[in-house]
């Protein structure tokens, strides 16, 4: 949690107002990210997996978190870019877009993981969506 | 060229109108001589005489009047308006009755007109326009570009030159305009956009006592409120209405209190949209209001006092010169507004007009020596018609013919205004398009060479005699145009210098890229890149493509920042151990001790009404410490690193630490500082000429040395109270270095070449280089140019090239981070362990060339991207405010970068091992 707020402020975020916004911030990504898999495998592995040390080979369960974690992090980062634009509405006010951004950074991963899966299960009964398989797979070895 | 087309200049001439005295003509209208021949004659017979003299001087008007001139900030037209049908009037309707009871009552004592403002709409550049009655560009193209001071002749100034007094009251944008010119001048900060109250109340305060008084013949006072109500709250707003009531009971009191032969201006000087917003050129910007008043009867009779007639604005100067007896500013291109003026005599009426004629042709006839921008043939017409019309006053007599003149003068004055108009506020826009497209088909270009092209081959191209065909070509190609332009078969030879060398050049390319097109194809079918490079391209394509909207320019240092320290995050997620993390993390935390020393533009609303935007100039004591302190030790480690050149570092060092210091506070004393920052400045010059001593050890360390001479010069030229950011920004660019050494490489040294000469890499350079323009306290607006390094060169006017020096110094402050990087980029290659400096000379010189090349290119597309955005937005609110600056900056930067891409490059080329040259 601490290098998550160390990190943000690194980012960009306000260094001595407005601790409280970026602890939760930082508690948020935590809780998002690293708590699921440090619960999951424990905290050894939980390090090794995210920083790339070690692969997750076929284990699709750690897979979803690895990749729920990144995505959410992507949300977080993406989220900063609606912050300097002058609409001056209530929800532009720090942090609120990273927190919006890391949430559906979440979501969205987690619906392509159910997405998938269905998608898997379909095709073993119909064939034909083997191919879209294939691409979704590609793409995740791109990343 | 793009800046040809887009960047209207206005050529400010410094001439003054002079008129003489009407005692000083002869009953014959010509100047007397010295004699004192007491010749009795009537003055209107004088003033006929003089008037049938043609192409005499102008003559003063005996009549004067003392003036009070209310300038009523963004005061749009419809305010005054009063319509008593209105059931629910908005906020702002209604709400100056004291106008319509005026008008009512006394309709030949006050005039309500419309008053239309030219664009750009804004405070500064309309106070411009009343004072001087001309048409102000965004930048004036004047011998000093420096002070804000107006160059050009204004209505205060021929106000003091008759003797008369000026007084001012409100908004300091007059007293900086025209400094030294006001008999007592109340003057008021006027940037705080949030405050309503405060400015206004205070030249209340003041202004009833200055009407009793009558030691003055101008009396201004700018009250600031509406606008500033426009700007926070809108004009629907409870606000607008509690300021307009307010100027309501204001200008009934002034009224009372006004003396009856003073005349009473009250004008806005532009309106405001819907939001309360100005600058543009929409209708409710442009219509402001012009209130007249007097105590006894004012000129003009018929359809000239319709309520609600549009008159120009450039029409003020010469009618208030008029009105005080003096004739028009010499830049005016207005015509007189007779029906706001006192009322008198036919004689006079044609002498003032017959002023306003003759300072015209004046002004045309001088533009026209000065400046090419209108057709000679244009402006002698022009001249002639106005001639004309000058020697038709003589048979004027009744009151028909006056107005039928009157009608003919205006209308020739429009048209002249017109005609100017046309030059400067219109846009080029065939040149912008032609120089985007060159632009674009130079990006594109250097894109297919420095991306295509494969390493291997770039070494051959080298050794084959493309590079100086290249130049003969063009040399061939200058000659060419050089010689038709002389043999008169061309006419701009500036036009087909650059498309010629362009074509060629292009062409040229063309075929290199069509001999090596089949190393370029297959690089692109094998190529797949690392997700960090991809990344790092978009996010350089981000931070051009984001120069669209004006939000991110006003917030880009942040912006530039984020995007750095997210390649560097994802470059060191590519390394994957702790070491990289901890130098990622150093970066991070050098980054955001940078934060301390960016800027504040007066945008950023909350950093900016904080007090903290308007540097004093001089450092804190802690300020200097630090500067001190960082200088110190950056040399110290220098000084243990590289060899004999460390002691002129140290050197250079000592003399700028000793400058600060002595050069500090009150006691110091500036001419032993500005010693030393010279002797610093020529130990610099010496270890530069000694780099190109070449010890053949390879041009790591010659490299090294560039960049931290360069940051000397860099800490010289910011001062102390930014001195510590050049440091930081220094640790920046090591650390960077450190990170991109050591990016995973593949196999061996070979491909970590390929790697490291990546664009990605020099997408991060050219991230961070912009960023740190940034990050030394820089914004790109030119109320931000800091004038200070100036002080190093002494008195610019001393020597011939005095100028330049201060204009390079200037410039160095300005761009001194991008010049930095730029030298450095070579590094990028050669640094480190697995650094191309094992490799073959000219491998390396390889991959340096193609380095600088992407730096260069990463530049070129973010001054693209500029000029897009300027081009789209050329009608945009803020275009002055924002993007023109922004595309200004934008350039200079990448012209810094450049030179310091190809300084570095030439140095390395000419450090490598000599004895393997010709392998």
């Amino acid at each position: 949690m601490f290098c998550f707020f160390v990190g943000i402020i690194l980012f960009g975020a306000p260094v001595l107002d407005s601790h409280e916004e970026t602890l939760m911030l930082s508690t948020l990504l935590t809780l998002l990210t690293v708590f699921p898999l440090i619960v999951h495998t424990g905290v050894e592995t939980a390090m090794q997996l995210l920083f790339g040390v070690k692969t997750y080979g076929r284990d699709t369960i750690i897979e979803m978190l690895v990749n729920n974690a990144i995505l959410t992090i992507c949300g977080a980062w993406l989220g900063a870019v609606v912050i300097p634009l002058d609409w001056n509405t209530p929800w532009q006010v720090w942090p609120i877009p990273c927190y919006l951004g890391a949430l559906g950074g979440f979501l969205l991963s987690n619906v392509l993981t159910v997405f998938k899966m269905t998608l898997m299960s379909a095709a073993q009964k119909y064939p034909v969506l083997n191919a879209l398989v294939y691409i979704l797979n590609r793409c995740q070895t791109c990343n | 060229m793009f800046g040809h087309g887009f960047l209207l200049s206005r050529k400010t001439l410094s001439d003054v109108t002079e008129c003489i005295p009407l005692e000083h003509f002869g009953c014959d209208g010509r100047v007397k001589g010295n004699s004192t021949v007491n010749d009795i004659c009537s003055e209107n017979d004088k003033i006929r005489r003089i008037l049938s003299v043609s192409g005499g001087p102008l003559a003063c008007s005996t009549e004067r009047s003392r003036v009070v001139f209310l300038l009523v900030d963004a005061l749009r037209y419809d305010f005054t308006e009063y319509d008593e049908g209105i059931e629910k009037p908005l906020p702002y309707q209604n709400r100056l009755p004291v106008m319509h009871e005026m008008l009512n009552r006394y309709p030949d004592r006050t005039r309500l007109f419309r008053f239309m403002a030219d664009p750009p709409t804004t405070t500064l550049q309309r106070v411009k326009a009343l004072a001087t009655g001309s048409l102000p560009t965004f930048i004036d193209a004047s011998s000093n570009f420096a002070a804000m001071e107006l160059q050009e002749d204004s209505i205060i100034d021929q106000v003091t030159k008759a003797g008369g007094k000026a007084v001012l009251l409100g908004d300091d944008t007059w007293a900086r305009l025209m400094p030294g010119k006001w008999l007592r001048s109340h003057a008021m900060y006027s940037f705080h956009t949030w405050d309503l109250d405060t400015v206004d109340t205070e030249v209340d305060s003041k202004i009833y006592d200055e009407l009793k008084r009558n030691d003055w013949d101008l009396l201004v006072a700018h009250y600031l409120g509406v606008d500033h109500a426009g700007h926070r709250y809108g004009p629907n707003h409870p606000e607008m209405t509690r300021k307009l009531d307010e100027t309501n009971n204001r200008l009934r009191k002034i009224i009372e209190a006004l003396p009856p032969d003073v005349l009473l201006y009250v004008v806005g000087d532009h309106g405001m949209t819907e939001t309360g917003d100005h600058g543009g050129e929409s209708k409710a910007e442009r219509t402001a209001a012009f209130f007249a008043y007097r105590g006894s009867e004012l000129a003009g009779s018929g359809l000239d006092i319709k309520m609600g007639r549009e008159v120009q604005q450039t029409d003020l100067a010469p009618t208030l010169s008029a009105a005080l007896g003096r004739p028009p500013p010499a830049p005016s291109l207005g015509n007189l507004l007779l029906p706001v003026l006192p009322k008198s005599s036919t004689e006079n009426t044609l002498l003032q007009l017959s002023n306003n004629l003759k300072q015209i042709t004046q002004y045309l006839i001088r533009y026209g020596e000065e400046s090419q921008q209108i057709s000679l043939d244009r402006l002698a017409q022009l001249i002639n018609t106005t001639r004309e019309k000058l020697d038709k006053t003589g048979p004027i007599e009744t009151e028909d013919d006056l107005k039928q003149y009157i009608a003919d003068v205006r209308a020739l004055v429009d048209n002249i205004r017109n005609v100017f108009r046309e030059v400067w506020v219109e846009f080029d826009s065939l040149f912008m398009l032609r120089a985007l497209l060159l632009l674009l088909l130079a990006i594109f270009f250097n894109w297919l060479v420095t991306e295509g092209i494969p390493m291997n081959r770039l070494r051959n191209v080298f050794a084959s005699s493309f590079v100086s065909s290249i130049l003969i070509a063009n040399a061939l190609c200058i000659s060419v145009c050089y010689t038709a332009y002389h043999f008169e078969f061309l006419e701009d030879l500036e036009h087909a210098i650059t498309l010629g060398t362009g074509l060629i050049t292009g062409a040229l390319t063309c075929v290199l890229v069509a001999i090596h097109w089949d190393g370029i194809t297959q690089r692109w079918c094998e190529g797949r890149s690392q997700f960090y490079e991809r990344f790092a391209r978009a996010a350089l394509v981000a931070s051009a493509s984001v120069l669209v909207s004006n939000s991110y320019i006003i917030e880009e240092g942040a912006g530039l920042s984020f995007l750095c320290l997210s390649v560097l995050a994802l470059m060191t997620w590519n390394v994957g151990n702790a070491k990289a993390l901890a130098v990622w993390t150093l970066c991070g935390i050098s980054l955001a001790m940078s934060r301390l020393y960016r800027g504040c533009r007066e945008e950023q609303g909350d950093c900016w009404t904080n007090g903290s935007g308007v540097s004093t100039g001089q450092a804190s004591r802690a300020a200097l410490v630090l500067a001190l302190g960082s200088v110190a030790a950056v040399v110290a480690v220098a000084r243990r690193h590289v060899g004999w050149q460390g002691y002129g570092i140290v050197l250079a060092g000592l003399f700028a630490c000793a400058h600060w210091a002595v050069g500090w506070g009150s006691l110091g004393s500036p001419n032993r500082s500005r010693l030393l920052a010279r002797g610093s400045w020529l130990v610099l010059g010496t270890m530069f000429a000694l780099l190109w001593r070449r010890d053949g050890r390879g041009a790591t360390l010659p490299l090294i040395v560039c960049s931290l001479l360069f940051y000397i010069a860099n800490t010289l030229v910011l001062g102390a109270a930014y001195a510590p950011s050049a440091a930081i920004a220094l640790v920046t660019g090591f650390l960077a270095l450190n990170v991109v050494s050591m990016l995973k490489n593949d196999v061996s040294t070979k491909f970590s070449l390929s790697t490291r000469c990546n664009s990605s890499v020099a997408c991060m350079w050219a991230l961070l280089a912009s960023y740190n323009f940034y990050g030394t306290g820089h914004h790109a607006t030119l109320g931000h140019v800091r004038w200070a390094p100036a002080f190093h060169a002494g008195d610019p006017n001393y020597l011939d090239i005095g100028p330049v020096i201060t204009a390079s110094l200037v410039s160095l402050e300005l761009f001194g981070m991008p010049l930095m990087f730029g030298a450095a980029v070579p590094l990028l290659a050669l640094w480190g362990r697995s650094g191309a400096a094992t490799l073959g000379p000219r491998t390396q010189l390889a991959a340096v060339f193609s380095l600088c090349l992407k730096f260069a290119l990463c530049f070129a597309i973010r001054v693209f991207a500029c000029a897009i955005a300027a081009t789209i937005h050329c009608r945009h609110l803020m275009i002055w405010g924002v993007f023109t600056p922004k595309l200004l900056f934008e350039s200079g930067a990448c012209a810094a970068a450049l030179v310091g891409s190809v300084l570095g490059a030439t140095l390395t080329a000419w450090h490598l091992p000599t004895q393997h040259r010709s392998s």
